[in-house]
């Protein structure tokens, strides 16, 4: 259940018409962007952890030379 | 002391536009008042102005004009010509669009959001767009959708779509269509492959058949939430999406048009001194210049100081205008289309929403060279009728007289019978003396044309 002020008037109600349709497109695409911003975040983090081993792999083998 | 409420200024309930005393105000409504003290204490106000895209204006203690709902009012500055979104090239409305986005971008960061997206709300100020209203923000509550989406896709995403990928003629569907164009008529318009593009499938085709699937269906909107992080990604999509549209005009039929033209170099030279010294005499206020192609002799006013407007019907000319105006920084030049046989109407509510040119008139000066052939030869517009309009729209002419001789004239004949006997130039003087002055004419150098300075009587 949301609990922001926009569902229960405590801001003024929008003077144009959002449109249901519009609002339930705007949600999909929400979900489906919300989600590939995820994915791209998270492949973001894992490539800085594999990149962060190897370079410490890296410098440990240089050290032992 | 009298007020008279802007006519096109009643949708939004948190204020209105006003006239007093030859100044524009803003009544600031009670209910919108929380929402303004944000805007102006958040420093959200501040930096859109600072950057140009917000319009400036200042807090005034004047008497209400409607003193039971009132806050406060502002004095915004004032936009020197008002321009509408099917008189504007691609390129404007495709800036008019990035500059609406952007805007929505920097209010999230002050946790606000536009509440509308009007393009009417977008004006040209100094050559660049600018937001001029002010009470388009409200405070942004993490969850709420975007309740301007639909009117973004509308009046900006849809008709440049379809210039992109149909014909820029279609932009005159919002001369039709004053909420935007309808996405269903979009979606049937595009091509089939734009099936294929993600960002028009989804804010325009899928976006038509949702709004037709619930069109007569209850649903309880209230159950759905966009995260801040996805509001921000259908911003960023949207702006992609405007960013890929591009028009490159294949058929100029004026912009090539200096490159086509029956007269000398020194003729042409000649032409654009006797101009800038009519200018120099009438010292104008305002020009409105019609028929001005490409803006070349827009530009010997704008280049003065003088707020121009350069109408022209042809979109690839005025959209090379306009580039030439971002590239050159140009601050006093607007390049339009307009079709001076059918210009703009009133249109919306009471037919007095969008004001149609002539009310936006009269301005000080208009410049009409080589134009009056073209309105009698090719639309069959008499010289009267021609005096008739000029003289309601400007106190001052600069007038070219192109006679039949003239190559250009001849050319135009060249596929129609010549039924115009009356069209010589004693006819021409003598019909614009009925509301003229004709103060000064020359002659220009190296051709048969002849240019006049007129004064409204």
């Amino acid at each position: 259940m949301p609990f922001h002020p926009y569902y229960y008037g405590l801001t003024p109600p929008a003077y144009i018409d959002p449109g249901t349709g519009s609002l339930m497109i705007q949600v999909l695409i929400a979900v489906l962007i919300g989600g590939l911003v995820s994915a791209k975040i998270f492949w973001g983090r894992i490539k800085t952890f594999f990149k962060g081993l190897f370079s410490r792999r890296s410098k440990q083998i240089k050290d032992d030379d | 002391m009298t007020s008279r409420v802007n006519s096109g200024s009643f949708r939004d309930p948190s204020g209105f536009l006003f006239w007093q005393d030859g100044s524009l105000y803003r009544q600031v409504n009670t209910t919108y008042r929380d929402n303004y003290e944000h805007l102006m204490k958040s420093g959200l106000y501040e930096a859109l102005t600072t950057d140009g895209l917000l319009i400036p204006h200042e807090e005034v203690d004047i008497e209400f004009p409607q003193p039971d709902l009132a806050s406060n009012v502002i004095r915004p500055e004032l936009i020197p010509f008002i321009s509408y979104p099917y008189e504007w090239c691609f390129s404007q409305l495709k800036d008019a669009a990035l500059t609406t986005l952007r805007i929505q971008k920097i209010c999230l960061d002050f946790g606000m959001s536009l509440k509308d997206c009007s393009a009417y709300n977008i004006q040209f100020r100094k050559g660049r767009p600018v937001l001029i209203d002010t009470l388009s923000f409200e405070k942004y509550h993490e969850g709420q959708p975007w309740v301007a989406y639909r009117q973004f896709c509308q009046h900006f995403l849809a008709p440049l779509a379809l210039t992109s990928y149909r014909d820029t003629r279609l932009n005159q569907l919002l001369r039709i269509y004053i909420d935007g164009i309808p996405l269903d008529l979009a979606s049937s318009l595009l091509p089939f492959h734009t099936y294929l593009i993600f960002s028009l499938l989804s804010h325009i085709h899928l976006h038509a058949r949702s709004q037709k699937r619930f069109a007569s269906k209850t649903v309880d909107t209230t159950r759905y939430e966009v995260s801040r992080l996805s509001f921000l990604g259908i911003v960023d999509s949207l702006e992609s999406a405007i960013r890929k549209q591009k028009w490159q005009p294949h058929s100029m039929e004026w912009a090539d048009y200096y490159q086509d033209t029956n007269y000398s170099s020194d003729a042409f030279v000649h032409k654009k001194q006797i101009v800038a010294e009519f200018i120099d005499k009438i010292d104008p206020g305002s020009i409105w210049d019609l028929g001005a192609n490409v803006g070349v002799f827009s530009r010997i006013a704008s280049d003065k100081g003088i707020p121009t407007v350069s109408f022209d019907i042809d979109s690839a000319a005025v959209e090379n205008s306009y580039l030439e105006c971002v590239r050159r920084e140009e601050t006093n030049i607007l390049p339009l289309v307009l079709d001076l046989t059918n210009p703009s109407p009133g249109i919306g509510w009471g037919n007095e929403e969008r004001l149609s040119l002539a009310e936006r008139g009269p301005t000080d000066c208009v410049l009409a060279l080589a134009l009056v052939h073209h309105l009698v030869v090719s639309n069959n517009v008499p010289f009267n009728r021609i005096a008739e309009f000029l003289g309601d729209i400007c106190r001052s002419l600069i007038i070219e007289f192109v006679p039949k001789s003239d190559s250009q004239v001849q050319r135009l004949l060249a596929t129609r019978e010549d039924i115009f006997p009356d069209y010589t130039q004693q006819c021409f003087e003598n019909e614009f003396k009925k509301y003229f002055r004709i103060e000064s004419s020359a002659g220009i150098r190296d051709s048969q044309r002849t240019l006049y300075l007129m004064r409204k009587r």
